[in-house]
């Protein structure tokens, strides 16, 4: 299992980690990019399955990539969870709109991002 | 000369009235004539035949015709008097004055002995009227005086003809009179209508000569002055005029300048959408000459404004939108109807002739809006990515320690229990004061995006159940933990609302929230009610109150009751001031009654039908 | 009024009375006042009247007059009308102061003015022998104040029915002036047929003053259309002419008989004038009463002296009364009865003496007894008559003269 985070800021990718890190019983991969078009590289390079994406990122904004990713969709099963600061409805509204399905505002609790990502997780591994 | 219309009027009136008078005179005078000379001849008739008959006697005893005739003879020469002849008491005719011979109808009279007046008319001799007069009583013999009754018809035409002859001169000369004195009223008319013609091509220069002092002079000294007095109006009004139009003008020209100087744009349009007339700062707007846009459609400038014609020319407010002008700049039009005082209630327009539009370059305002909105987004961001760190962190820490140190800590030791105890609770501290943090950045973009009027609207037709019972959901774990009662109360099948659901959502749970929060024991209630065009609904708590003085100033920012009393603040204090925001955006009114200790209810409505769009409409206020 | 001025004038004429005698002694002419017919249709006896009493007057003024005084007539011209008639007597009496009243002309003339005479009758205004055989001047009232020479034409007209009748022309018609002339023939007529118990078959009367030129035709009509057998004319010459000329020309020859006042003479010179004229008979069948014998006959002495007079003096009116184109004739019935009329004046003022007052005139005159003035009758007044001749000649024209009818057979039907 793949899982790219997204997201400018090294302190939240660490938190992002370190969360992850309580999935311990989950075989998980970790890769992280640091701007948009880093992001957007990595997710077709190492073709993640959970993109963690934060929105607004030097070079390109995770809605840009969602966008781009809407009209070039990737070629396996790939869930975006944005993880952002911009908590307006239009923001949500905006990344339903370009098909994101998972949006949780930051600051979020941990156990949050734990559950969603567990309920990703073993969906895809039932899935497999 | 022509015949003026007075005088042939006046002609007609003698000639009227002279027929009148001619018929009558002939009539009346004719008649009378006659019977006076028949009254006349008839005593003269009478007279001569009694004086024949007094002094005939005794000639005719003496059987003297000759005297008799003799006597007879004299009374032929008076006027009227046709013939005379005696008869002696034989009936025999002894004296006579007929020529050639005794007509056979005096032969017949002869021997009517009878005394009187009687008509008789004799061929080839004339009518007369026959009065006989006896001789001493007839014993003699009988006179008879023949009066002749065409004289008197000849008399009587004789004098009518006079008196007609007297009338018809009497008539020649009362035409002339009247031909001179209409000619002397008529021709100075005839000059006064000539001025009067030239008074009403203006030529106030005109001169009429008449100067006599009856009416006719009064007028026409009347219209001289009248002329004099129209002049004066006239070129005082002329220069008035002058003055005026050269106001006008510099008035026009000052207009013109002025909104051909406003760095606004200025487009009016006629009820058909058509410009007619574009000011400079606009031209420039649209990057069109003025003669490219006058005459043509609006939609010529885009298709917003287009729409905002057409709403405005159906209305009377002032409606609004923004469009795109050259250079990618942006504007805000203003359009309002322009409206005839009067119009009929039938006419189609409603007598709006044309609208007004106004457009203000708004790129620098938009800018510092979306500046605005970048650095609230920014700051918030900002604030939140550390916030995101701390709490993510500090959380992880209690979860590590709680997962991973706290089993292998000897709770035993009380001290250690104690300071475990202390960190579970600081903890706890931390993530509720990070969350209030949150909450607060949360609220503050909240109002902030309200206040600048950046927020979009959701507007949907939804129903008002679904919103109070989402919030109520929400909010229903908060109430059973605290043990209050939350009593709802919608009145079944309320109308369908347009409005932002989530916004209305966000409303009631505040007010909601803030009941609970209020309230130590009692209920909450909260009720929906169809209320004439609007939708009422109430929070009703059985909390602390409100105290009088405060009751405005909590839709304030920052306010709490809390602060106030208790000192124990709970939530960010924008809540109150947010919802008022949306529901006032919504068209609605929100407020409170209370009693001190008792509790208070709070209201807020959603008109059923808007008047406006609700995005543009928060737009222009 | 006319009542009024009379008074007015008789209590000024008895003021004047004195002065009037004082004037008459002095006055050493007798002046007759005449009114008669100088002029117009009847002019002829009115001129011829004066004439041939002023032949004897002359006669008598350049014999020494009548005790030196000198006879003159005063004449005015009345047209034979009445009122001009009245206002000449009124004028003659008052102004002109005549002795007395002499010659007048025409029945409805003289008949108007006998009136006056009575009302003058305390002056002893008189008027003599007019030349009218009319009966209102002849009987009461007025007989006193008139003195008449000639027969009246009662007696004319009474002959001439008389005749007609006797020689079977018994259906008499009448032609007549409508006055009082023409009355008084129509009654002479009238009376004598009634003698006969006959009565006027017919009757056609004409305006006093119709001139000889005048239509007569419908009188003719009427008196021809009643079958009359014979006519007797009581007019004046010129309408007696005209009426005979109208009879002839309608083809009817009876005898008409006309009255001496119709001036024979006159009459036949128009009927003569008019056979010039035209070429056909008119003066035959005409039969003339006369009043006074014929002037033809020579045996008579008054006869005589008369033509010799006449051819003397022919004496004529002054020229202002007449009219310039009369031609007088040598001798007429008319002037014959003027100059007898003259004749029995001047005896009358002889007899009144030196010094004559009007007084004494009536006295005078009705003294006459059988005076002989030449003609083979005598003259006498009395108060009970005041007509001296009664005498009718009957007269026929034949040879261009008036002859004595001997023989009425001559028309005997």
């Amino acid at each position: 299992m793949k899982i790219l985070i997204v997201d400018d800021e090294a302190l939240i990718r660490e938190l992002i980690l370190q969360i992850i890190d309580e999935l311990e019983d989950m075989d998980i991969q970790t890769i992280e990019a640091s701007d948009g078009l880093e992001g957007l590289e990595l997710i077709r390079k190492e073709k993640p399955d959970i993109v963690l994406l934060d929105i607004m990122m030097p070079k390109m904004s995770g809605f840009e990539i969602c966008r781009i990713l809407q009209k070039e969709p990737p070629s396996w099963d790939m869930k975006i969870v944005i993880l952002t600061a911009k908590g307006q409805e239009i923001d949500k509204q905006t990344a339903r709109e370009l098909g994101v399905k998972w949006y949780i505002t930051k600051p979020f609790k941990i156990d949050d991002i734990i559950k969603l990502l567990r309920e990703l997780l073993e969906v895809k591994s039932n899935e497999s | 000369m022509r015949m003026s219309k007075l005088f042939r009027k006046t002609l007609l009136g003698i000639i009227f009235l002279f027929a009148i008078i001619f018929i009558t005179i002939s009539v009346f005078s004719g008649w009378h004539i006659y019977k006076n000379l028949v009254e006349e001849y008839k005593s003269k008739g009478t007279a001569i035949a009694s004086s024949i008959a007094s002094s005939s006697a005794e000639t005719i005893l003496n059987l003297d015709s000759a005297t008799v005739q003799a006597m007879i003879d004299q009374f032929l020469e008076i006027e009227g008097v046709s013939y005379v002849f005696v008869v002696d008491s034989t009936g025999e005719i002894v004296s006579h004055t007929f020529v050639p011979t005794i007509p056979e109808k005096i032969k017949e009279i002869a021997q009517v002995h009878k005394t009187g007046i009687k008509d008789v008319s004799i061929e080839n001799f004339g009518d007369f009227l026959d009065v006989v007069s006896p001789i001493t009583e007839g014993a003699i013999g009988y006179v008879h005086v023949g009066m002749n009754k065409n004289i008197i018809n000849k008399k009587m035409w004789n004098v009518l003809a006079k008196q007609l002859t007297l009338l018809f001169l009497i008539f020649i000369f009362s035409v002339l009179l009247a031909y001179f004195m209409v000619n002397r009223i008529s021709q100075p008319l005839n000059q006064l209508t000539e001025y009067a013609k030239k008074l009403l091509a203006h030529d106030f220069e005109a001169k009429v000569d008449i100067k006599s002092e009856d009416e006719i002079g009064l007028l026409a000294n009347t219209m001289k002055s009248m002329a004099n007095n129209i002049n004066e109006v006239f070129t005082r009004y002329e220069f008035a005029l002058k003055d005026a139009v050269v106001e006008l003008q510099d008035t026009l020209a000052y207009l013109t300048t002025i909104i051909d100087n406003m760095a606004d744009g200025l487009i009016v349009v006629d009820k058909d959408g058509i410009i007619n007339h574009v000011n400079l700062a606009a031209s420039e707007m649209f990057g069109k000459a003025e003669s490219e846009m006058i005459g043509k459609s609006i939609e010529i400038l885009g298709k917003e404004l287009d729409k905002l014609v057409k709403k405005s020319l159906q209305t009377e407010e002032v409606v609004s939108t923004e469009i795109n002008l050259v250079n990618e700049r942006v504007g805000k039009a203003v359009a309002k109807s322009i409206k005839k005082e009067y119009f009929s209630e039938e006419s189609e327009a409603r007598g709006i002739l044309g609208s007004v539009i106004l457009i203000r370059d708004i790129t620098q305002e938009k800018e510092i809006d979306r500046l605005k909105t970048e650095f609230i987004t920014v700051v918030s961001h900002e604030l939140r990515t550390p916030l995101t760190s701390i709490l993510g962190f500090i959380e992880l820490i209690n979860k590590k320690f709680t997962e991973n140190i706290l089993p292998r800590l000897d709770l035993s030791d009380t001290k250690l229990a104690k300071v475990v105890n202390k960190i579970n609770k600081d903890f706890k501290i931390i993530l509720s004061e990070g969350e209030r943090i949150t909450l607060l950045i949360n609220d503050v973009l909240d109002i902030s995006k309200l206040e600048s009027g950046t927020v979009t609207w959701n507007l949907q037709e939804i129903s008002i159940k679904e919103v109070i019972t989402d919030a109520y959901k929400a909010l229903s774990f908060l109430f059973e933990q605290k043990g209050i009662p939350c009593y709802l109360d919608i009145q079944p099948s309320l109308p369908m609302v347009n409005a932002d659901k989530e916004r209305l959502i966000q409303v009631v749970i505040n007010l909601l929230s803030n009941a609970l929060k209020f309230t130590e024991k009692g209920y909450v209630k909260c009720q929906a009610r169809l209320n004439e065009d609007e939708i009422l609904v109430s929070v009703e708590d059985t909390g602390i109150g409100i105290p009088e003085k405060e009751k405005e100033k909590i839709f304030e920012k920052f306010k709490q009751v809390g602060d106030l009393i208790k000192g124990k603040p709970k939530g960010t204090g924008l809540g109150l001031a947010i919802s008022k925001q949306i529901i006032e955006a919504h068209g609605g009114k929100i407020w409170v009654e209370s009693e001190l200790g008792k509790g208070s209810i709070f209201y807020f409505t959603i008109p059923l039908t808007r008047k406006e769009d609700l995005n543009e409409n928060t737009d222009s206020r | 009024m006319s009542g009024a001025i009379l008074k007015f004038f008789l209590v000024v004429c008895l003021f004047l009375i004195p002065s009037f005698v004082f004037a008459e002694k002095q006055n050493d002419t007798i002046v007759l006042g005449m009114s008669a017919a100088f002029t117009g249709p009847t002019r002829g006896l009115g001129i011829e009247l004066y004439r041939g009493a002023m032949a004897y007057f002359e006669h008598v003024n350049r014999n020494g007059g009548i005790y030196g005084r000198k006879i003159t007539i005063k004449a005015y011209d009345d047209g034979y009308n009445p009122i001009p008639a009245i206002k000449n007597t009124i004028k003659l009496i008052e102004e002109d102061k005549v002795f007395t009243l002499f010659n007048y002309v025409g029945t409805p003339t003289v008949a108007r003015i006998l009136p006056i005479l009575k009302s003058y009758s305390n002056r002893n205004i008189y008027l003599f022998f007019p030349f009218t055989g009319a009966l209102p001047h002849r009987k009461p009232p007025y007989d006193e104040y008139v003195f008449n020479l000639r027969a009246s034409y009662e007696q004319e007209t009474s002959g001439l029915v008389e005749n007609f009748i006797k020689i079977g022309r018994k259906k008499i018609g009448i032609f007549y002036q409508a006055d009082a002339y023409g009355r008084s023939g129509w009654d002479g007529v009238r009376k004598t047929l009634a003698k006969y118990g006959s009565k006027i078959v017919a009757e056609a009367t004409y305006k006093r003053g119709a001139k000889y030129s005048e239509s007569f035709k419908k009188q003719v009509e009427i008196l021809k259309n009643a079958g009359v057998d014979a006519v007797i004319s009581v007019g004046a010459y010129a309408a007696c002419a005209g009426f005979i000329r109208d009879a002839r020309d309608a083809g009817w020859d009876i005898p008409i008989a006309n009255v001496s006042f119709a001036g024979s003479e006159f009459l036949i010179n128009l009927l003569l004038e008019e056979e010039a004229k035209t070429g056909k008979k008119y003066t035959h069948n005409l039969i003339h009463s006369q009043v006074v014998p014929s002037y033809e006959d020579m045996s008579l002495e008054a006869v005589r002296e008369y033509r010799t007079l006449m051819d003397i003096y022919n004496p004529m009116p002054p020229s202002d009364l007449i009219e310039a184109d009369y031609k007088p004739l040598k001798y007429s019935f008319v002037s014959f009865e003027g100059f007898l009329n003259a004749k029995v004046i001047v005896e009358v003022l002889k007899r009144l003496g030196k010094k004559p007052e009007r007084k004494n005139i009536k006295k005078i005159v009705e003294s006459i007894k059988n005076l002989d003035i030449g003609i083979d009758e005598k003259i006498s007044f009395s108060p009970y008559n005041h007509q001296a001749l009664n005498k009718v000649y009957y007269t026929t024209y034949k040879n261009g003269k008036f002859v004595p009818i001997k023989d009425w057979n001559e028309w005997r039907k």
